[in-house]
Parts: structure tokens; sequence; C-alpha cells
């Protein structure tokens, strides 16, 4: 046989370079999860009255739920009992040159810029390590714009009607389980909120580490926008390798008001688990957006390599006549990973436009599904959609699956749904390998092209990191 | 440059070629001519590396080294170019990058430094120009919308980029129209020299002779035969 021909068997890749675990000293709950358990978090996070009833209320609702089994998974059931609700570093930091200096190397070795000296030229970090926020960079020139970036914490002791007025307007608690379950306890999480006719000046970021073992993180973001304004926000996620599994339960609302524009980003890479499926992150999130104004604009882009199990479907509620929704998405999986992910566009307004880019690349014997719904409302007249689905299959053992529903109830609607299933072709890798590129560089290159539509609609600043991750993402792949 | 000694290809059961022996030395240029079928493309596929083919020789060296012992992008970096005669489409992958990556192998792999990619850029700029081809077509995905034609003069531009030690032109003529091939024509005159090879795969006997060659050989039912 020819040494020249390479066979494409998947083998799996183990290295997941942010495994590695920090040694604080946690303030950490003792497991279960009962009413007594929500009433002292929120004495602990010394919150307003109107907060801790939101938290029974979802509470108990969440005790009458059945955990959904729609989804194209496999799932072992979930011993909520068994969980830590609350895990804090021990040691309060008033500033972060204050902050544990464990904490402070974990996110250095994480590449998370934090510190005074080394900050991220124009982007803004929000780190949270697993149930509170750490540390949040340049507060203070943000808000000389007008612009409020800090936790979720903070955001209820300093803005409590903001929140009051927008939490659960988007998700309510009763939207599923998940979302019960977070806003019953959900610890820490970011806040934004961007006044009238501001362009925010900085790129938005948040950083979020699960770092103690059996400890659910659950947190909860909300970004208003106001008339006339734009942000731009990314989240990025990571976690130690551990072999049991970590529930990770979020929530994000996003509410644009009239001619406003939130592009929101993700990078997703939790601990995947080992390549007998042992451990990962459980990803179970919730996230929407509403575009309350005229002309607003809510754009979702995600990049999702990480976590064992991944449930999330960023959706767009168009209500503003006028208003156009995205939602651009690349889920890679491998080893034992599943996903199951994709969007919702609720056209309401007038007018309405979404466009949907999903890019689902699945290795070994991982599953990738993605699932739409395009629902276009009786008087949402002139609606218009693009929606485009690809699946690109590395191996023999991999399996990805498209659910696209499609429910219109208008005359007018244009709807263009297109899906392609494809193998990764032996034919394109061979055409670079004779060029003198590598097997792992040509897969490399082939998912990154395809990609390419994407990838384009992240910030810049971290298009390059990016790459990065697909590379380690892919390495190990192709035999 | 590159010695084959009895070589046999087979798909399935079904010969292909049937103990193929030949030898190029530096500074020759070659022509192959055959009729369809006849095996030639095979002979390009194999040295090139990969496939389905199976493949055995008694010997099948370039410079001296094992070429059954070789990866394709290990032959393509040892200064060894095989056209390819149909070539594919990568969606959203584009030239720049595609052939960005495949330079900064080779410098890596003649243990240089990368190289600047304003270097790169202005050196693609100017071989774009050269086969003709608009300069957004860098930018663009690989062979993405391209006609035939366009497909073969971005391959010339891959030879004249990566200027290999030995070529092998599988058909690169075909498709081109008359002004193109002229310049084909031109441009393998000036690429030989002492030290580069080629090898001319063609089905077009007049424009083959055109070219001068120092040998000619015809493929025929898996079998090469040289004229004198």
């Amino acid at each position: 046989m020819d040494k020249g021909s390479n066979n494409l068997t998947p083998h799996l890749n183990e290295e997941y370079l942010p495994g590695f675990s920090t040694n604080v000293e946690q303030d950490v709950f003792a497991p279960g999860l009962s009413e007594d358990v929500i009433r002292m978090l929120s004495a602990k996070k010394n919150e307003p009255p109107f907060l801790l009833a939101w938290r029974l209320k979802a509470f108990e609702y969440w005790e009458k739920c059945n955990i959904p089994n729609w989804a194209n998974l496999k799932i072992d059931p979930i011993d909520f009992q068994k969980m830590s609700y609350f895990a804090a570093p021990k040691k309060k930091a008033g500033s972060w040159e204050e902050v544990d200096p464990e904490i402070k190397a974990a996110f250095a070795k994480l590449g998370i810029p934090l510190s005074e000296q080394k900050r991220l030229s124009g982007v803004a970090v929000d780190a949270i390590f697993d149930s509170v926020s750490v540390a949040t960079t340049y507060q203070k020139e943000l808000e000389e714009h007008g612009v409020i970036f800090c936790s979720f914490g903070e955001a209820v002791q300093r803005f409590p009607e903001i929140v009051e007025k927008h939490l659960g307007s988007v998700v309510s608690y009763m939207d599923n389980p998940y979302a019960a379950l977070n806003a019953a306890v959900f610890s820490d999480g970011s806040f934004v909120y961007v006044p009238k006719g501001v362009d925010c000046p900085l790129e938005l970021s948040t950083y979020f580490r699960i770092n103690a073992a059996d400890t659910g993180q659950f947190e909860r973001t909300l970004i208003v926008v106001e008339d006339d304004a734009t942000v731009s926000y990314l989240e990025g996620c990571t976690a130690p390798t551990r072999l049991s599994t970590q529930l990770h339960a979020a929530v994000v609302e996003l509410v644009a008001m009239d001619r406003a524009t939130i592009r929101y980003s993700t990078v997703q890479n939790w601990f995947p688990g080992s390549s007998e499926g042992k451990g990962g992150v459980y990803n179970f999130v919730t996230k929407r957006g509403l575009c309350k104004g005229v002309n607003s604009r809510i754009s979702w882009t995600q990049v999702e390599v990480g976590s064992a199990i991944t449930w999330k479907y960023p959706s767009c509620i168009l209500r503003g006549d006028n208003s156009v929704g995205e939602f651009y998405s690349v889920a890679i999986t491998k080893g034992m990973q599943q996903a199951d992910t994709g969007t919702k566009m609720i056209h309401l307004g007038k007018g309405t436009r979404s466009t949907i880019i999903s890019k689902g690349i699945s290795a070994g014997k991982s599953r990738n599904t993605f699932r739409g719904l395009i629902k276009v409302a009786p008087k949402a007249m002139g609606v218009r959609v693009y929606s485009q689905c690809d699946s690109m299959l590395i191996g023999e053992n991999a399996e990805a699956t498209t659910y696209p529903n499609i429910d219109v109830a208008t005359n007018d609607a244009q709807i263009e749904h297109e899906a392609t299933t494809s193998r990764i072709s032996e034919e394109q890798l061979l055409f670079l390998e004779r060029r003198g590129i590598s097997r792992e560089a040509a897969v490399h290159l082939v998912v990154s092209g395809y990609c390419r539509e994407v990838f384009q609609k992240l910030p810049f600043e971290f298009a390059a990191e990016v790459e990065g991750l697909l590379s380690m993402t892919l390495e190990g792949t192709v035999g | 440059m590159l010695k084959v000694n009895n070589l046999c290809v087979q798909a399935g059961d079904h010969p292909i070629l049937q103990g193929v022996s030949f030898e190029i030395l530096p500074g020759e240029l070659i022509v192959l001519t055959g009729e369809n079928g006849s095996g030639k493309s095979t002979l390009c596929s194999v040295l090139s590396g990969g496939g389905e083919l199976s493949v055995t020789a008694d010997e099948m060296t370039f410079q001296n080294k094992d070429l059954q012992n070789m990866l394709s992008n290990e032959r393509a970096l040892q200064g060894l170019f095989v056209s390819s005669q149909e070539p594919v489409v990568i969606a959203g992958l584009s030239w720049r990058v595609f052939l960005q990556a495949a330079l900064q192998e080779r410098q890596k792999s003649l243990g240089e430094e990368p190289l600047e990619v304003s270097e790169i850029n202005t050196k693609l700029e100017k071989l774009i120009e050269l086969v003709r081809m608009p300069s957004e077509t860098l930018d663009r995905g690989i062979n993405e919308g391209h006609s035939g034609g366009e497909k073969k003069r971005m391959e010339m531009l891959q030879w004249l980029l990566f200027a290999p030690k030995l070529s092998v032109l599988d058909e690169l003529d075909a498709g081109l129209d008359q002004t193109a091939k002229k310049q084909l024509a031109e441009l393998i005159g000036k690429a030989k020299n002492s030290e580069r090879s080629i090898l001319v795969v063609s089905h077009d006997a007049a424009w083959a002779d055109s070219l001068q060659a120092d040998q000619k050989w015809t493929m025929q039912g898996g079998k090469l035969k040289k004229q004198a």
C-alpha cells in the first residue's frame, strides 16, 4: 500500500489545555436544594425583597417541573440534591489588587488579561470564578460614557430598579425547567446597560470559569440597550478536567429598544469530558433576545466546541417593526460529545427580518443536532427569512441531524431555507496535502473555510483566538 | 531526479500500469502523450501520492529518496509538484489563506524563518496578473465559481509560485485558450534549467511538439514507450 494514502480514521484527543484546577479556600454551601438554601443565598448576597420573592416563585415552579426529554441527547439523570448551589472564594476582594493570587494566576494562565497593567486594549472584561465575579476591568472609563458594566450582584445593589424592570421579561422562570432552576439559584453573572444614543466604546467581555468540583454554575446575564445605542459583548467559558460532571445552567436576556443594536458572541470551550465520555460540563442554557423597539437588531454569534452536552437555542423575539434577528453558529463535536443547538426566530412585528447560518461539524462518535424554529405571527406582514444549515461529518461514526421547523401565519412572508450534509472530502484534503500541507493542517483549513461566514461575524479581537481554538479542537480528529 | 522501476498499479483487480520504468535526469524536459485511459493520469497521481490505488514498484525514488515512504505533503515539500487534472472546489477557503499556509509550511520544512505576509502578497499579486486572472480571485474560495480554463490558470499560478525541482504538468494545457497555451509553452521553456526537470503530459500532440522536449514518451495500455 502506498504510504501517501492516509485513512480518515478518527481517534480521540484528550488534550484539553484549560483543564487545570486552582486551589483557593472556598466558601461552599452544603449540597442540596431547598427553600432554605435559596433564602441563605439571597441573604448572603444582601438582596432586596423583590428578588427573593421572585426566586421563591421560580423554585416553587421548578419543583413541579419534569426535565424535558425531547432533545436528541442521551443524558444520565441528574441528582439535583447532590450538587452545591454556591461556591465562592473565601477572601472577599475590594479591588483587583486584593484578589487571591491563585485566582489571578488561573486567569493569567487562561490568557485573560485582568490586571490594570495588562489589559487587553479595547476590551473590558468581567471575570467570573465559580459563583461570583472576581474582577471587572475598565469600569470607570465605561461609566464616563454612561455605560454600566458590572457583575449581576453589583447591579442588584446599585441599580435595583433597572434589574427589577427587565429581569425575567425576556426569559420567564416558567420558560423551561432549567430557566426555573436558574431563576431560583443564580449566583452571579454580568449586567450591561447602555443609555440612549451611546455607542459603547469598548468590546465588553465576560469570562466564565467553573473551578469547584460538584458545583453548579448558574449565572444570569442581562443586557439592556436603550434607543439608538449599540453594544458588542463576548463571553468565553472554560472548566478544569474533572471526571464528575459539572452542571452549567445559565440564562441570558437581551433587550434592544428603538434602533438599538446588540451583538452577542460566545466562545464556549467547557471541558468536553474524557474520550470515554466520563465527566464534562452539562451546558443547559437559555439565551433569548427581545427586539422590543422598531428597527432594533440582535445578532447572536456562537462558536461551540466544548461541553459533554450542549442544549442551547439563542433566539430572537422580533416584536418591534422592521427589527432584525441574526444567528451565526459553529458547533464542533468530537469524542462522545453531544450538542443539540439551534435558534428560534419569532416574527411578531411588521417587516421583520432574520438570518440563520449554522455550521455543524461532527467527528469521533459525537452527535450534533441543529434544531430551528421560524415562526411568523398573523399580523407580521412583509417578513423575510434566510436560513442555511450545513452539517459536515468527519470519520464514519459521527452523527448529524437537522430539525428545521417553519410555522407561518401570513401569506406574504419570503422564507428561504437551505440545508446540506457533507462528509469532509478526501479530494479536498488531498488537494491541499499535494501542495505541502499536512493532513491535520488541511482538515483545519477546510473546516475553517467551511465556517468562514460565521467566523467573520466575530469581533476582530477574537478572530485569531478562535482560529487557535479550532486547530486545538481538530487536533487528532483524523488519523 | 526521478527513478521508477517496474511500477505496477491496480484499481481493485483491474491493472492500470503494468511495469512502467523510466528515469528523469536533472534539467530534462519530457513530453508524455497517449490515449485516454492509457494510464498517464494514474502515473501522475501515483507520483503525487494519496488515493486508494494499490501500488507496487521495485524502485520509485525522487532525489534518491523512496517516494513510497513519503506522504503527499512530504513529497511536495521536497520539491515535487504535480498539477491537478481536475482541481477541486473548497468553498470558503481563500486562495490567499491556502497559499500562505503552503508557503509557510515549506519555510518551516527548510528550517527557515516564516516569510513576511506582505512579501507573500506581493508575489501573489504579481503571479495572478501573469496568469491573467483578476486579483480579487485571491480572496475567493479555492476554485469557487471558476471555469475550467480559470482552474487551470490557478494551477499555473501554483506551479510558478512553488518553482518545484520536478514539475509534473498533467494536462495543464487542456482547457486553456490559444493565448494561454502559448504562454504556458513559453513559461515551460523558461522554467527548465540544469536543476529543474519537467514532465509534461498532454493530449495535444501539436502543442506538445512545440515544446522542444529532450525526450518524447507515449503511454499505451499501461505501458510506457520511449521514442527516439
